[in-house]
């Protein structure tokens, strides 16, 4: 049986529960994966529901409007790898609701789709709303049925009717929902309609205990003789407890999916020679099972949709759809790309984010009022040094900790969001993927490598948690590679923006000498890498406008997931300083940066800010904030060079070890740390030799 | 109905833009990419219209737009449609 050819990624599930067994090789979530959780039984008054469905059907719309807020947060819609949970109450019940990263089948091809899976099987919820496109119902009702046969309650949500009335079909949902069997509901969840049936359905249904798996509808999906002779030989060799139906595991076997067979070896023992003979028997028929069981799916699936769907009118022509269209042209999409980053970019982030909102946060609430506030305060509470440098003062946890992530990053990061929820809303970041890809591929990186290398724009932390999105394993550590080396964090490009945004000869020199040393550094990661580059490909959603609530929970969402995970880092930054400095450690790592630092043709002081810049890259970034005003443009250029260069901050470094390994690990900082000192070398005797040139 | 079949020449690659053709096949020798083109709509017997050869392969399938490399666009046998 020919292998797919990335290995089966090891890391354990985001959020998972522990595993029931050990073992394996990568720790949690190897072993038991498909295992059921135990116990966890909800009462009469709290059921549980998980939302499922393919990626840009409007789950996380969904899972807005019925949970009225993001208890767990940590869910990036469309780059999603994570669960969000959440809580929502009404008809007198309290409803546990996860929201599940993007499947399209059952049989898991992506990260994404192991952990949608791993999550419905672990958890058994009481219900899963399958929330499907009306305009694309051929493509998603296989998950529907493969769902149902795998002993789910399922409730379809037949979402965006809007956009389906615009296409000119009318679709028959109560029908659907008739030829299905299940209970089906026609919305428009971005404007909340048919949200009501949906939560008294839900208000009235029975949990899980009382009537398990969902009833067969009037239209199943049928196999030939030869699938179904192979589902019973292997039904009657299963006799673990999979925590799915034997129909369903021998469904998911024949198709060949690597996590189960690898399963079955490990926990069928005995039986496996017995079910590897059913495997070759049914993997040598013409046409293999393989590929009959998913053609049966689409044929069923589009005979129900067929029915219940009509195109009564010809599709409308929409500005979305012109508008779309036209972006795909690269005549126009590059352009477009340029504004989008110029307006987006340039002049929200950096100029209203990272100018005004720091100014004022900055430099008119800390520096002029809280921090003299403070230190006086300080200064009259305590006696001894050490107690007042802790709280106040130039390293305070207030005074710097504090101020750097509330008034620095926070601006910055916050209106970051806010562009990315919107190009990911309005379905312009896929078609800036597709036009992406040629640019990537020296990097050896696909189109699809361009959704974490922007969110690397935002946080790099983000950004390396996000490549597991990515399909290849070699795919997976050149990305993290780019973005340990030189992908600009949103406060890093922040700073260096401030910085030299009034000099834009040296703004200029900093972006080429960057982008310089990452294809430079990219290619040659790609040449060294043994491996072929992952293929592309990308569903192209219609343009939508973006919903404001949307974008809004987005950004909440994602700025209370960075702010917990930001402010300790800060805090616990400040107080490794005061450490560092009352044990005299710090003055011994820092004269040795500050004199790296001098080689380069810097101040010493430089050596704190990269210092800094590794404890948090955000934090070093505002550190060369402070240190500006001092420096001339050269040397300006020469330090924010090596600062976006140098290795990444202590979080991301933290995640790419986790995320990759530590040989990843160290082969990347090992790469990175002297690339950047080279870097800022070549350049500082560059711009010697070209001194006289006048900035 | 089948999945694979080597005799014939034509590939999704090989369209011009905008010319429509039927799928006969999407090779199998990758199974998973194989599966994915299947599950988001690249399945035998469905037409698709060329939208775009560059930068990639941008297809019309049903009522879903695909872009896919033309590393994969070869997978995909077709027959040319008459227009």
């Amino acid at each position: 049986m020919s292998r797919i050819p990335f290995p089966l990624a090891t890391h354990a599930v985001a959020q998972s529960r522990k595993s029931e067994t050990s073992g394996g090789t990568g720790g949690e979530g190897t072993a038991g994966r498909l295992a059921p959780h135990p116990g966890d039984g909800p009462g009469k008054d709290t059921l549980r529901v998980a939302i499922v469905g393919c990626p840009n059907v409007g789950k996380s719309v969904l899972f807005g409007r019925l949970t009225g807020r993001y208890v767990s947060v940590s869910n990036y819609p469309g780059t999603t790898v994570e669960v969000a949970r959440g809580l929502g109450r009404w008809g007198g019940r309290t409803f546990r609701v996860a929201d599940t990263p993007g499947l399209y089948s059952l049989v898991c091809v992506t990260e994404e789709e192991r952990v949608a899976r791993r999550l419905l099987v672990r958890d058994r919820p009481d219900w899963l709303l399958h929330v499907v496109d009306a305009k694309n119902l051929d493509r998603m009702l296989p998950l529907t049925f493969q769902l149902r046969e795998a002993g789910f309650r399922v409730a379809l949500v037949v979402n965006m009717l809007d956009e389906a009335t615009a296409a000119g079909l009318t679709v028959d949902v109560a029908g659907l929902g008739r030829a299905l069997g299940l209970p089906a509901f026609g919305t428009v969840l971005t404007r909340g309609r048919g949200l009501r049936e949906i939560r008294e359905f839900l208000a009235a249904a029975p949990p899980i205990a009382e009537a398990p798996g969902s009833p067969g509808g009037p239209v199943e999906p049928v196999y030939d003789p030869e699938t179904e002779a192979a589902v019973g030989a292997l039904a009657g060799l299963l006799r673990t407890d999979w925590g799915l139906p034997v129909r369903a595991v021998a469904l998911l076997l024949l198709q060949g999916d690597p996590e189960v067979v690898e399963e079955a070896e490990r926990r069928e023992g005995p039986r496996w020679p017995a079910i590897a003979a059913v495997l070759a028997r049914a993997e040598a028929a013409r046409p293999p099972v393989r590929h009959r069981v998913p053609l049966a799916l689409h044929r069923t699936a589009r005979e129900v949709g067929t029915a219940s769907v009509r195109q009564v009118a010809p599709p409308r022509v929409t500005a979305g759809k012109v508008l779309g269209d036209l972006l795909l042209e690269p005549a126009l999409g590059l352009p477009v790309l340029a504004l989008v980053l110029y307006f987006g970019l340039y002049r929200f982030v950096g100029g209203f984010g990272a100018g005004t909102l720091v100014e004022v946060l900055d430099r008119v609430l800390f520096l002029s009022r809280v921090n003299p506030w403070l230190d006086r305060v300080v200064d009259g509470l305590f006696t001894s040094p050490v107690w007042r440098e802790l709280l106040a003062h130039e390293y305070g946890l207030v005074t710097l900790g504090l101020r750097y992530a509330v008034a620095v990053v926070l601006p910055i990061v916050g209106t970051f969001f806010v562009a990315f929820a919107v190009l990911e809303d309005s379905g312009y970041l896929p078609r800036l993927a597709l036009l992406a890809d040629r640019l990537l591929r020296p990097l050896g990186l696909s189109g699809r490598a361009l959704i974490p290398l922007a969110l690397g724009l935002g946080c790099g932390t983000m950004a390396t948690l996000v490549t597991r999105t990515l399909e290849t394993r070699r795919e997976r550590i050149l990305a993290t590679f780019v973005l340990a080396l030189g992908v600009p964090c949103s406060a890093q490009l922040g700073v260096v923006m401030g910085v030299l945004a009034s000099r834009s000869a040296a703004l200029a020199v900093w972006a080429v000498t960057v982008t310089a040393a990452l294809v430079v550094g990219g290619t040659l990661a790609a040449r060294l890498l043994p491996g072929r580059p992952a293929p592309f490909f990308l569903e192209v959603p219609p343009l939508r406008w973006p919903s404001l609530g949307n974008i809004w929970h987005k950004t909440a969402a994602r700025m209370a997931w960075y702010f917990r995970e930001v402010l300790p880092v800060f805090l616990a930054a400040s107080v490794a300083i005061w450490l560092g400095r009352l044990t005299g450690a710090f003055p011994l790592v820092l004269g040795l940066l500050g004199a790296a630092a001098r080689w380069l043709g810097l101040p010493r002081e430089a050596g704190r800010v990269f210092l800094y810049g590794f404890l948090r890259r955000d934090y070093g970034a505002a550190g060369l904030y402070d240190l500006a005003p001092g420096l001339e443009a050269p040397a300006l250029v020469v330090a924010a060079v090596t600062l976006t260069l140098f290795v990444p901050c202590l979080a991301q470094t933290v995640l790419m070890f986790r995320e990759r390994g530590p040989v990843v690990g160290l082969a990347v900082l090992g790469t990175v740390f002297p690339v950047a000192i080279a870097a800022g070398f070549l350049l500082s005797r560059a711009l010697a030799l070209v001194g006289a040139w006048s900035w | 109905m089948v999945l694979v079949r080597p005799g014939s020449h034509l590939t999704l690659a090989d369209l011009a833009r905008g010319q429509e053709a039927e799928i006969l096949a999407v090779e199998a020798a990758d199974p998973a990419y194989a599966r994915k083109l299947l599950v988001l709509g690249l399945v035998p017997g469905v037409t698709v219209r060329v939208l775009h050869r560059w930068p990639v392969h941008v297809v019309q399938a049903g009522r879903t737009t695909l872009a896919l490399d033309g590393q994969l666009a070869r997978r995909v046998s077709v027959r040319l449609l008459m227009r």
